[in-house]
């Protein structure tokens, strides 16, 4: 190594010194301590006491809330990920057509996916109210009886996907900030040969901006698993527990019933389960995700 | 030059003296409560009148945590609880004590000769864990059941002679309950819940936890027969209808309560009922009985409240104690007791002209806290995790996703496992 | 071919071209103009909701316009909950958080895009890869170890995390920026003995302001809704944030629902503002630096 390099090396580590220090101290170690902790009763006020592998057996066999929050998430993973993902890029081809007044209409779509989530928690609680919400209000004008939303634990689940669309801004702007780096000249070819829409759509768009459609999903699956505020605030995992997710648990598990070691093991199963999606999702997008080499 | 070296430690020990009277001010102590809205205008003027004029020594200061009540427990996980808290209810304190999260307080109450025969008796037994006391409480309350005189009148029934067992309150729910004509609820009559409160009293104050054995009896066959009823009452009131009345009421501190705003015609209420009736709705005529039992057995009530505890953490004990010795003397006691219409828990307090005035429902609990029946936590462990899962299974079992025996069959093997566990790794550490 | 480009140049096919935009236009602006009042409809509702008095509320079928309007709605709600107090809070740690934005990621992500050393490549791709981690996993000893340090009941987790290089997501973002920046502007300063330190402060960053903004306003609407942290690790109401307040005023006043729809209303208008003001940078920045996979 020649000491330009060298230097450049130190240079370098310098530079990226807060990151590799915060991920040492906010991503190593927490990683391996969780892991530990999985296999311990720790409630924070005592030490951790060891129980080796207790907490996982538990789980499995014997927690059926455990099951539920599980089968509740991949309901979510099912329905809820599918139906915004489709939202937000259809949202986003219509926002990227060239039509008057666009920054407005954009600015429409996007501002209730940056607002307080607990203030938008709340105001869907009071629209879906069943006696006296504006949803059932209008349904009710079509001449139909609107269910219980929330409160039922049968709707719930759908009333919270349907909350879900109202944020969908989120991942259209994405979206649609890769659809503007579609290069314009691949259109205009495209329109020579006589492509309709659909067809551009198809061969064009869609191959263009799949390495986002990857990852907005891998980033959605993550984020399915995740604690929601939306969940805590507007149900807290009822009715009947059709609303507890999986991240929902764990935060009750950890924080509202300080078993840290339970809720470190779920964690960890937490942390397996997306490796092997992610891996999975990977593998797959070998044959849908094109990456275009060469840049602008 | 020695004259100079006198001269300056003098000074100095001076200054020292003068700097220790001037900084021997009030130690501040931080009092998280549980009293939320205008209870907690009227528990802070006690206080400043009380305590915080008279003593030169300490100076408390009151803060809410009122709808926040996880935040106790991580404040003290994360080592900095204040230095007293009455956000703790009694279904907490034997898992808080159990934990050490809280210190016993018997050495201060002996050295300040706090008499419990001064308590009622089985609030007392409340304050204890494994035979050490670690809270003292400032007001309490008893349970009964009320209804609304004029709807039980419309509905063609006497209110001077409330329902005395099981089966006559289950004829006065359904009378009482009114649907529009698409079916859904308008006023509901009554709707029994809680089946750690209807599991008493259908198998007795101890049907749920044999405490010498320490054995958990969830699936007694009284606690299941309790579920059974608590379910039939979906042969008039369907589950999904019902959540969705409940979903659609009013706030319970508010005048839009329901009792109180004539949307319920029977609910359960504690002596805070007369509180209520004068701030939401003077006008509504409403009277009490003692809840009623299959057997016909009214001598049951069910108590609680919130208990005055020092965390582990504390930095101030001794003054954290002496403010809980003053708040649950006889005088703040009245006061508190009259503001917020509670059963004060020192008998002759509640025995009080003034309090009894104040508080006219007290003539049916007294007799009813004078009776060994009257029931509350037990002080175990797990009771917390215990109730959780009860609510759990009471609501699988009325919306059907488990038969009664079933579902108290899985919360007994289940916090009976928590149990073993805990007190097995207790003993190990 | 031949026959379709003189049609194409001829005036009817023009005129049918013209037509058929127009056509386009008008579908087009119907159809969003309908999806955005859908958008828009619980927005208004919850001003019209702020704004009645409680016998409107509860009105069956519902009424859109107050009457009165209760302005006093608001005076009452932001007395019900000690809302300076909130905003104080949030504001001391939403400050921390938009300087640690401008400064922490661009910082790092200087060192992954101008500088060539062995192993940058990798540690990239590790950065990446933490974005897949589920913070769950990590959320449980982080609280451990700030419990240690005795900073749980204070605003320390919720500020001091963010100067570690400010997120993957963050880096990643400001290094496509750089990256788009002439590689020749670096190379005329180092040849004239500039240090990194240098062209990071003087170059870069003034050539950087739009995805600066775009992380400051992140950062800024970011911390102003988290709820999770200051769940997790504030105490008592002395050191509520708003976001964590309003939950607690759910609770506290259940059904008085004219009094949380104002509160909600208050507590968002901040995003709203910073949104209107930033939006062109705003989604510029986030179109400029464009999110290759």
């Amino acid at each position: 190594m020649t000491r330009l390099e060298k230097g450049e090396l130190r240079w370098g580590l310098f530079f990226i010194l807060p990151w590799l220090l915060g991920l040492v101290i906010f991503t190593a170690y927490p990683i391996i301590m969780s892991f530990y902790y999985s296999f311990t009763d720790y409630s924070i006020v005592q030490e951790p006491f060891w129980v080796g592998l207790e907490n996982y057996r538990t789980l499995i066999k014997a927690d059926d809330l455990f099951w539920k929050s599980l089968k509740n998430t991949f309901y979510m993973l099912g329905f809820g990920l599918p139906i915004n993902l489709l939202a937000g890029l259809g949202l986003a081809l219509l926002l990227n057509m060239k039509v008057k007044a666009m920054a407005i209409h954009r600015t429409i779509f996007y501002l209730p996916s940056i607002l307080p989530e607990v203030a938008t928690a709340i105001l869907w609680v009071w629209l879906f109210n069943p006696q006296y919400g504006l949803v059932n209000a209008i349904l009710n004008w079509f001449g139909i009886k609107g269910p219980g939303w929330l409160a039922d634990p049968a709707w719930a689940k759908p009333t919270l996907i349907l909350m879900g669309l109202w944020g969908v801004g989120g991942g259209m702007i994405i979206y649609l900030a890769s659809l503007q780096d579609v290069p314009q000249e691949l259109y205009e070819a495209a329109e020579i040969d006589g492509a309709n829409g659909w067809q551009k759509l198809i061969n064009i768009t869609l191959p263009m901006i799949s390495p986002v459609i990857f990852f907005n999903l891998i980033m959605g699956l993550i984020g399915t698993f995740q604690f929601s505020v939306q969940t805590f605030v507007a149900t807290g995992g009822g009715p009947a527990y059709s609303t507890m997710f999986y991240g929902l648990y764990l935060y009750y598990n950890a924080f509202q019933w300080w078993k840290m070691g339970y809720a470190s093991a779920m964690a960890w199963i937490l942390f397996l389960i997306t490796l092997m999606m992610t891996i999975i999702v990977f593998k797959s997008s070998a044959r849908w995700v094109y990456y275009h080499t060469g840049g602008r | 030059m020695y004259k100079k070296l006198v001269v300056s430690v003098l000074l100095f020990s001076f200054l020292v003296t003068l700097s220790n009277f001037v900084y021997a001010e009030k130690v501040k102590i931080l009092y998280w409560t549980g009293w939320g809205g205008s209870e907690l205008e009227d528990l802070k003027k006690i206080i400043d009148e009380g305590f915080n004029k008279k003593r030169t020594d300490i100076e408390v200061e009151t803060v809410t945590i009122f709808g926040a009540y996880e935040k106790l427990l991580a404040a003290i996980a994360g080592g900095t609880p204040p230095d007293v808290v009455s956000a703790v209810w009694d279904s907490q304190l034997a898992s808080l004590a159990a934990r050490g999260a809280i210190i016993p307080l018997d050495s201060y109450i002996r050295k300040d000769k706090i008499r419990s025969s001064d308590f009622w008796p089985r609030l007392w037994q409340s304050f204890k864990y494994e035979g050490r006391i670690y809270a003292l409480a400032a007001t309490t309350n008893c349970q009964f059941t009320a209804f609304n005189i004029d709807m039980v009148q419309a509905a063609g029934l006497d209110p001077k002679k409330p329902p005395k067992n099981t089966k006559d309150l289950y004829v006065w729910a359904q009378k009482l309950t009114k649907f529009d004509d698409k079916g859904n609820i308008q006023i509901l009559g009554y709707r029994p819940s809680g089946i750690a409160l209807w599991g008493r009293l259908f198998g007795g104050p101890n049907a749920l936890y044999d405490e010498k054995n320490k054995k958990i009896t969830a699936n007694n066959p009284k606690v299941v027969e309790a579920m059974e009823y608590l379910l039939s009452y979906n042969k008039f009131l369907d589950p999904t209808k019902y959540t969705a009345f409940t979903s659609s009421l009013g706030n319970y501190w508010s005048p839009e309560n329901p009792f109180f705003a004539g949307k319920i015609a029977m609910q359960d209420y504690g002596e805070w009922i007369v509180q209520f009736g004068l701030k939401y709705n003077p006008k509504l005529r409403y009277d009490i009985f003692p809840f009623v039992t299959p057997t016909g057995a009214r001598d049951y009530t069910q108590f609680g409240g919130s208990m005055f505890c020092i965390p582990t953490g504390s930095k101030h004990k001794d003054e954290a104690w002496e403010f809980i010795k003053w708040i649950t003397s006889p005088e703040p006691m009245k006061k508190i007791a009259i503001a917020f219409t509670n059963m004060p828990p020192r008998i002759a307090v509640a025995k009080d002209p003034e309090v009894l005035k104040a508080i006219p429902v007290l003539k049916l609990t007294i007799p009813l806290m004078e009776k060994g029946t009257a029931f509350t936590s037990v002080s175990m462990p797990v009771w917390q995790q215990y109730m959780t899962e009860l609510s759990a299974a009471e609501s699988m079992v009325i919306n059907g996703q488990k038969t009664p025996k079933q579902a108290l069959d899985d919360v007994t093997t289940r916090i009976q496992k928590e149990l073993d566990t805990f007190l097995a790794r207790q003993e190990k550490r | 071919m031949q026959e379709a480009i003189k049609y194409r140049s001829s005036e009817s096919w023009r005129v049918k071209l013209k037509r058929k935009a127009i056509i386009k236009e008008i579908v087009l602006q119907c159809l969003l103009i309908f999806l955005g009042i859908t958008f828009l409809l619980p927005f208004l509702w919850m001003i019209s909701t702020s704004l009645k008095s409680n016998e409107q509320i509860f009105k069956f079928p519902p009424v859109w316009i107050p009457n009165p309007v209760m302005w006093s709605n608001y005076s009452k709600a932001l007395q019900y909950f000690p809302f300076f107090r909130f905003l104080g809070n949030t504001l001391y740690i939403t400050t921390f958080n938009v300087i640690a934005a401008i400064l922490a990621p661009s910082f790092v992500a200087y060192g992954f895009s101008r500088i060539k050393w062995p192993g940058r490549d990798i540690l990239f791709l590790i950065l990446l890869s933490t974005m897949m981690i589920p913070s769950q996993v990590t959320m449980i000893p982080v609280f451990v170890m700030f419990k240690k340090m005795g900073w749980v009941g204070t605003f320390k987790p919720l500020i001091v995390p963010a100067f570690f290089g400010g997120g993957a997501f963050s880096i990643f973002l400001m290094r496509q920026f750089f990256m788009t920046i002439p590689q020749e502007l670096v190379d005329a300063a180092k040849v004239d003995g500039c240090s990194h330190l240098y062209i990071y402060w003087r170059i870069m960053m003034p050539l950087s302001k739009p995805a600066i903004a775009t992380l400051g306003v992140f950062a800024f609407i970011g911390s102003w809704r988290d709820f999770l942290g200051p769940l997790i690790y504030l105490q008592d109401e002395r050191q509520y944030t708003l976001a964590i307040g309003l939950r607690y005023f759910l609770t506290q006043y259940g059904a008085e629902w004219a009094y949380l729809m104002a509160a909600s209303a208050v507590v968002s208008l901040p995003m709203v503002v910073a949104f209107f003001l930033a939006q062109k940078t705003f989604i510029q920045g986030i179109t400029f630096t464009g999110i290759k996979g």
